[in-house]
Parts: C-alpha cells; structure tokens; sequence
C-alpha cells in the first residue's frame, strides 16, 4: 500500500446471513446446508476506493445502502465477507452515538478505560482527561455510573473522548446531531480544527448535504451496497439530491398507480355479493356478505360507536349507486351492496338536543379485499 | 488452523496488559454496588458449603473420615477447585455476550475476553485457595511439600477453562440455545465429577475410566491429591494423560470455533 493512502478497499463484498431464528443459526454452525438455504443479503457489493491521508470525505446515501457497514469496517468491528481492507493510523469512531462504554463505570473511568483499550498509557490518558472532561460539560455526572446516562450525555462522552484523544483518522457517524444547538456548534468548530490543524483523515456519514459541504472536498454516493458516484463534494450532493428527488417521484408514482389498481379490481367486483373490509381510523371492520344479504347493515352497531347518533357519509370521488338510507328510528343505514371501494367521508352528528358532541368526520376506506385491509 | 493459533497468540500478547485490568475491573463489576461487597465473595462459596456438609454430614450420616481426614476437610479441598470450574464453565460461556460492546464498538480482539474473563474468576478462587490453607492449618494439618503442587493444578485448571470459555463464549455469542444448554449441563455436571465421592473408588471399571476423561474430576482429585491423598501427580499418570486428550480436544474445538464464527459474531450479536 502506497505511504500516503490512509484507508484502501479492494473488491470489498460484504453479506449478511439472516436466519429464521436461534436455532438455525446455531444448527448453521455445524451444517452447511442450513447456511446455504438461509436468506442472503449483499450489504456490500464490490467496493474499490481510496483515501489519502489528510483527506474529508463524505459518505451519501439512503438508509441501507450500506454507508454504516463501510465504516464499521474501516474501524475494525466488522469483517468483509470476501476483499482486502488495509487501514493505516490510529482510527477513531463515533458510531451508532453511544460509543462502546461499559455501563457499569463511571463516565471518568470509562475514560480511562477507552484509552488503555485504544494502547495509550496512563499518563497519556490523565494528559487528556481535562480537556475531554471540559469538553463533554456533563458535569457532576462524571462520576457516576454511565447507565445512569442519558442518551444525549454519552454522545456527548462519546464525542468528548473520540475527538480529543489525537486520532489519526476521525469516523463519525451522524453525531454531529448531538445535544442542542451550543454543543453541536461546539462540536462542529472542533471537528473543524481538527481536520484544517492537523494532517487527520476524515470520514463523514451523513444525511445534511449542509454538514458534508461544510467538512468534506470529496462525496460518495452509495446506492445499494454500491459506489455509484465519486467525485467533489459539490457534485456528489447535488448527485446525490437529484437521485433522492427521482427516486421518491417514481415512488409516488409507484404507488399511485398500485392504489389506482385496487381501485380497478375493487370496482370489477362490484355488484356481486362480496365481502367488504372497513377501515375507519384504527378500526377495522369487515362485513362478510351472508351477514348483510338482503338487509340494511347498522355499521353504528358493528362499530360499537355508540356516542354518536346517526352518520351521513359523502363519497370523495362520485360512486355508482351509492345511498344514505335512514332508518325509522333516526340511525342511517348503510347497504353495502351498493358500496364500493374507495375513500369516503363520514360524518357523525350528535343526537339533536345533545349539543356536547360536535359533528365529526373520519375517513372510511372500504377495501375489496382482505389483504388490501391488512396493508 | 495454525494462522488463527498465531493469531490468538498474538493478540494475547499484544493486550496482555490490558487484560488484567480487564479481569480487575471484571471483579470490581461484580462485587461493587452490594452492601457487603467483597464479602460475597466468601460469604457465597461458605453457604454452599455448609448445605452439602449439612446434607451429608448431618442428613446423611456420612460422618466416617475420609483418608484418615474429617469429611469436611476432604470435601472443601475438593469443592473449592470446581467453584472456579462452575463459575469459568458459566462465564467463558456468557463472556462474548457480556461484553458486547468490545466486540461491537470498539476494535478488540474478540478472543481475548474469554481469557480475562477466567483469569477474573481464577483471582476469586485463588483467595478461596488460601482459606482452604488456612482451614487445613486450623485443623492441624501444617502445609508440606505437596503443597508446591498446587501451581500446577492451578495452570492444568485454568489452562482448560479458558480454551473452552473461547470455544463456548463464541457458539453461545452465536446462539443463546447453547448458553442455555450450559446453564442446565454444569449442574448436573457437579454430581456426576467425582466432587462428592471419590471417583477412583466407583467400582465399575467402565463408569470408573470415563469418570477419569472428565477434567472436573480430574482437576478435584488433584486438589485431593495434595490436601488429603498426599500424592504427586505424575503418580496418578492416567488423569494426566487423560487430562491432556481433553485439552487438547477443547483446544481444537476452540480454535474451530472463533476461526470459523469470528466474522459473523460482530454481525450477530
């Protein structure tokens, strides 16, 4: 590996066995056929880069794309299913916020702790102590145990510790969102100092394009366990939005179409006695076609709704046959027969001298299909 | 196989000092934040065997000597040796989970765990050594040159229960089924290793001979060996052949173990 290279990945795959439960995996240990039948999942897909030394670099990307498996892997707390990984310098990683201290400690010791496990001497540590101390400001809760810690206080611990203790190479996973707005300015600024005062290799995770221009000269943008874009930050964010832009409109669009589907099947059923399945805020209902053949169905009955009085409901889109039919003791009904899928708006009114209970209105899905119901 | 053995030895040697501030700090976990602290410790192991003297002294009538010794003392020099193999047994088990956060958070050599985890247990038990010494004294029986055997039970004993808190620690990191299987095996373990009687005298010879593959009994008879027995241990040469078969069984079985799951633990747990 070349001296200047700080962090190398060469054909870096990376996949994660997911088993049904305990006992297969344990069953998978000693019979390969369990291992080959579980299901697969490729987290890292053939990753080559470099990184110099002295560089920033931003990691881009949705959830699951594999941003946080590559860094764990640079940090040395994961293995690459197959490919080679070289690492050179003392890294230091905020990963995942609350940052590898054992609870039962004191934030103090803990310190202390971090540091002998990192290879300092003590001496180096108790150097340090006073500026992560100053720095982390939880003040008397130093010296308690860290599980007495809320979660803000360890990312704070966390972060005092792993910036502070002279790394060579920073990881830092969506931590700059710690605490309110002075410590994450505080933390910025440091960040900062650290990477234009000294020769540190940086690597930034991150969801703020904001933060990444801020810090980085260099962006990559993953995509599906793959490095799809490697180029200035610049580029890479504006890359980067533009996916997260026509990703999410052939989305909604995708699901636009799915809905209008439903709606097609639903409508095709129509007219025949079919099942019908309900969905009113959280409740769900369905009314089976032999319960309400031939008759008008009291859905105030069946939704056991009892404060309110009576219900008109408006379609929110014109539907065929649809009717309000009241019954002689004031309540509506509703036929089923003559409804179908679609979104519809229901209003229930207070009994006419009862003027405490407003009108209402609540959004009635009414779905075709059982399946549709479950979603 | 011989890579991942250089390996384990290398990250032995590379964190040996961290190691033993592990294992102090291993102690200081379990015994802190209780009352009588460290004399849990004592106190623990005292009740323990106070309910088997009782059972068998007072309940069961068993109140011949044993070798010419009172009972209780045969049995202290024997139970407080498996007090360190229940506990490693245990713990080597549950090591890797209990520690997860080196594992996960931090880069550390993962193979390491299991060994502080048994050198913590070993420095309780070495204290409960010299109880049983000094119990001995109390009792009359002034220490002799049997007693410079007592360093070499210690390493045949923690030399075992090491290597199989690594093979342990690593399925059950993997499974919790097989931290359960433990849990529920060690008990029964206590009565069938020749702790409570003396497996040399079992007269049939097949139970007898695979009574003598098991390392508790071993290690137990040992510790009799110098307490009571008075005999050095090249003379009983079967046990130490037998004693190194089952090392070496678990070593191999330990070093298949975190070569075959090491990358997948960070995964799993």
């Amino acid at each position: 590996m070349d001296k200047d290279i700080a962090i190398e990945f060469k054909n870096v795959n990376k996949v994660y066995t997911l088993f049904r439960d305990d006992k297969q995996r344990l069953r998978s240990v000693f019979f390969k056929r369990v291992r080959d039948r579980a299901t697969k999942i490729k987290a890292l897909n053939n990753i080559n880069f470099q990184v110099h030394k002295g560089e920033a670099v931003a990691l881009l990307g949705r959830n699951g794309a594999g941003k946080s498996t590559l860094l764990k892997m640079i940090t040395g707390v994961a293995y690459p299913t197959s490919g080679e990984i070289n690492v050179d310098g003392r890294v230091s990683a905020l990963l995942e916020l609350t940052a590898g201290f054992d609870p039962e400690f004191t934030g103090r010791e803990n310190i202390y702790f971090r540091g002998q496990l990192m290879g300092m001497k003590e001496e180096d540590v108790a150097r340090l102590e006073p500026a992560i101390v100053e720095f982390a400001e939880i003040g008397e809760y130093m010296d308690q145990p860290v599980r007495t810690y809320s979660s803000g206080m360890k990312a704070r611990l966390g972060f005092a510790i792993n910036v502070n203790v002279e790394p060579e190479i920073l990881i830092v996973d969506e931590a700059l969102s710690v605490g309110d707005a002075s410590f994450r300015k505080k933390c910025t600024e440091k960040v900062n100092e650290l990477i234009m005062g000294s020769n540190i290799t940086f690597m930034l995770v991150t969801h703020s394009a904001k933060t990444a221009q801020l810090f980085c000269q260099r962006g990559i943008v993953m995509k599906k366990g793959r490095m799809i874009f490697d180029s200035d930050i610049n580029s890479a964010v504006e890359y980067y939005n533009e996916m997260i832009e026509s990703e999410d409109a052939a989305r909604k669009e995708r699901r636009r179409k799915k809905r209008a589907q439903k709606l097609a099947d639903a409508r095709a059923a129509a007219g025949k006695e079919q099942n019908l399945y309900l969905k009113l805020g959280n409740t769900k209902l369905e009314l089976k076609a032999e319960d309400y053949k031939g008759k008008t169905y009291e859905l105030i009955d069946a939704l056991n709704a009892k404060v309110c009085y009576g219900y008109t409901y408006e379609t929110a889109e014109p539907v065929d046959g649809a009717t309000v039919e009241v019954d002689a003791d004031g309540l509506d009904g509703f036929d089923p027969r003559h409804v179908r899928a679609g979104v519809y708006k229901l209003w229930f009114v207070g009994k006419k001298d009862d003027m405490t209970s407003a009108p209402h209105c609540v959004d009635m899905t009414v779905y075709g299909k059982q399946e549709d119901l479950d979603e | 196989m011989i890579e991942t053995i250089k390996e384990i030895a290398h990250d032995h040697v590379a964190f040996r000092k961290q190691l033993f501030k592990l294992a102090k700090t291993d102690i200081i976990k379990k015994y802190r934040g209780a009352a009588f602290g460290w004399a849990w410790a004592v106190i623990r192991p005292a009740v323990t065997i106070f309910v088997y003297w009782f059972a068998f002294s007072v309940g069961l009538r068993h109140n011949r000597d044993m070798y010419g010794y009172p009972f209780f003392l045969w049995l202290i020099a024997g139970i407080i040796p498996w007090f360190y193999m229940r506990d490693s047994l245990v713990d080597g088990a549950k090591s890797i989970r209990s520690y997860k956060y080196l594992v996960k958070r931090i880069k550390y050599p993962v193979d390491t765990i299991p060994t502080f985890i048994s050198i913590s247990d070993l420095l309780i038990n070495m204290i409960l050594q010299l109880v049983v010494v000094v119990i001995f004294m109390l009792a009359g029986h002034m220490p002799d040159l049997y007693y410079l055997q007592i360093p070499v039970y210690l390493v045949m004993m923690f030399a075992f229960f090491t290597v199989w808190g690594l093979f342990a620690g690593m399925l059950s990191a993997m499974s919790k089924d097989f931290l359960h299987l433990v849990q529920s095996v060690v008990p029964a373990l206590f009565w069938l290793s020749g702790i409570m009687y003396d497996a040399n005298s079992i007269s049939q010879p097949i139970i007898r001979k695979v009574l003598l593959f098991n390392p508790v009994t071993i290690i137990a008879n040992g510790y009799r060996n110098i307490f009571i027995y008075k005999q050095w241990f090249w003379e009983s040469s079967v046990e130490m052949r037998n004693y190194f078969i089952m090392l070496a069984l678990i070593f191999v079985l330990a070093i298949w173990a975190y070569r075959k799951l090491k990358k997948d633990i960070p995964d799993v747990l």
